[in-house]
């Protein structure tokens, strides 16, 4: 935004209406005002840190990279899920910004949610290569042969940083606490699809279940809200797809992707002369 | 029963019941649409119309098949917004029982209907 | 996966059935889902009541007439509309949700290049086509009993 439009909105000061909650002290979470200055470009963890440094010392929130790439700083931002350092306060164009913890989530202080649902759900469905030959995982002598297309088809969904915002948005999480949710599901999927994987079945075990991928009803509230562009909701749909192919027989667990073989010949070296420091000196 | 027959059971009521309901609710309720196709149905909800469906051995199956698909269809649906609700897991597998009996009791009621009418 | 065990239990924030009717800032997808499940539990609603109604057919003509007579007035035949029109939204909301839940009308994945665009925002176009034929079927359904 030019010197002119920063101007043109005429902001100098922001009003941040933060959550706190300390457990040892109170009873339910509040909002607390403070006063920020603004500046051209600030992002919604800018104002926090700013509090942090100099108003109060004692706000507490989670925040690492501040470039949209780790997922710590997810929060609910104006009624949004958002990441706070990938919101700039200029996009918003609200002089009052009211941020609390991300929702669907236990708070433990502040602005800090308990993410441990996230990541029992997410173990449960074995986020990981199975495979018949499980020690060239562990020990690899060579690559697995995947062709881009084979990468296509499942890259979108290993952009996922674990953030829970999608969590946050779904309306079944909202309700369901057994709900595995968009970003197990999504992962579900992820490893299913990599031609890598060979054991569909027992990931189709963890989501077939009571409370597993049939509870999604398609709001698409996850794919909205998701800051990595992963679009869990597309992943559970095809998740869905394979689950019901498998069942009625229409497809079968497939081989999972060959080594690679040695190479065929390996050329020798252009002979190059050696350069040396001592050499050189000659 | 796993979830995902469960769920294709809904998706094969829910293709059938909208074919199903269409053609009920279209019959009798929307008269002056059938009049524009040509078709004349009258007071479908008069004793004549009422008495004459209940004779014939279509409509009969007609509304047999249409009770199960319907009723499936409506409460698998509500098994789900209900199971949605964080219930205890005893509550679940009760209220999956609750909704089997409703279901049989309904639909015994409603054939019972058409049925001492034919 | 082993959770260090806790001095104090962190404090309980689910959204609650909030969740399930306050789309706010989500988009018309969000609103759809919200819609589907109240023109679901309203048509389920209807059904029980139509079902006990239609045991007034058990008491012979004379009943069956009075019932008849007794539901011949606006308000009535206003509620009649709504399910009608239920019907329509259910039905065809449900339709397009069939197909995608089944993974057709969704796409394929793609790697995402930003600003990101995801699979209901590309289909978008069948959603709103969808809710155009909603309207036009409400509408004449409208007028059939207008007339």
């Amino acid at each position: 935004m030019t010197t002119q439009k920063r101007r043109e909105w005429g902001i100098e000061k922001l009003c941040f209406r933060v959550q706190r909650y300390d457990p040892d002290r109170d009873r339910a979470p509040y909002l607390e005002k403070f006063i920020i200055p603004f500046h051209h470009g600030m992002t919604v963890l800018d104002g926090l840190l700013y509090i942090k440094e100099n108003i109060d010392s004692t706000l507490t929130f989670r925040a690492s990279c501040r470039m949209s790439i780790c997922g710590s700083c997810g929060m609910l931002i104006n009624g949004l899920p958002r990441l706070a350092c990938h919101t700039p306060i200029e996009e918003l164009r609200k002089e009052t910004l009211e941020i609390r913890s991300l929702p669907n989530f236990p708070v433990i202080k502040d602005l800090v949610a308990d993410l441990v649902p996230l990541f029992e759900k997410h173990s449960s469905i074995k986020p990981y290569i199975m495979r018949p030959d499980n020690e060239e995982v562990e020990t690899p002598t060579a690559e697995f042969l995947q062709s881009p297309k084979e990468l296509e088809d499942y890259l979108q969904f290993a952009y996922c940083t674990k953030c829970g915002i999608c969590m946050a948005a779904c309306p079944t999480v909202a309700t369901d606490r057994l709900f595995l949710g968009p970003e197990p599901l999504a992962q579900a999927y992820r490893y299913c699809a990599d031609n890598r994987d060979a054991n569909t079945g027992e990931r189709i075990k963890e989501v077939d279940s009571p409370h597993g991928v049939w509870l999604c009803h398609l709001a698409g509230a996850c794919s909205q809200a998701c800051p990595k562009g992963v679009d869990p909701a597309l992943a559970v749909q095809l998740l869905k797809r394979t689950v019901v192919s498998r069942s009625l027989g229409l497809s079968r667990e497939r081989k999972p992707a060959p080594l690679a073989p040695p190479p065929a010949e390996i050329k020798p070296k252009l002979p190059v002369p050696e350069f040396t420091a001592k050499q050189s000196k000659t | 029963m796993r979830e995902v027959y469960l769920k294709l059971l809904q998706y094969v009521t829910a293709v059938a019941s909208f074919f199903l309901l269409a053609t009920h609710l279209v019959l009798l309720h929307l008269d002056d649409i059938l009049r524009v196709l040509g078709v004349e149905a009258g007071d479908m909800t008069a004793w004549s119309s009422v008495s004459e469906r209940a004779a014939s051995a279509g409509w009969l199956a007609f509304y047999i098949v249409f009770l199960a698909v319907a009723l499936y269809h409506g409460l698998y649906g509500l098994r789900g917004i209900v199971s949605e609700l964080s219930l205890p897991p005893g509550a679940i597998r009760m209220l999956n029982w609750v909704l089997v009996i409703i279901g049989i009791a309904l639909f015994a009621y409603a054939v019972y209907i058409p049925i001492s009418a034919y | 996966m082993k959770v260090p065990k806790r001095s104090r239990e962190p404090l309980a924030n689910y959204q609650g059935l909030k969740g399930w009717v306050w789309p706010r800032h989500y988009r018309l997808e969000r609103y759809l889902y919200t819609l589907q499940r109240i023109t679901g539990l309203g048509l389920l609603l209807y059904a029980a009541l139509h079902l006990a109604m239609n045991g007034f057919r058990l008491g012979g003509e004379a009943t069956w007439t009075s019932l008849m007579a007794t539901f011949d007035n606006p308000v009535i035949m206003a509620l009649e509309y709504l399910v009608l029109a239920a019907f329509v939204i259910h039905a065809i909301n449900g339709a397009r949700l069939l197909l995608q839940q089944l993974g057709f009308l969704m796409g394929h994945p793609k790697p995402p290049v930003y600003p990101y665009v995801d699979s209901l925002q590309k289909k978008r176009s069948i959603v709103l086509g969808m809710v155009a034929l909603m309207v036009a079927l409400l509408a004449i359904i409208f007028i059939d009993f207008l007339v």
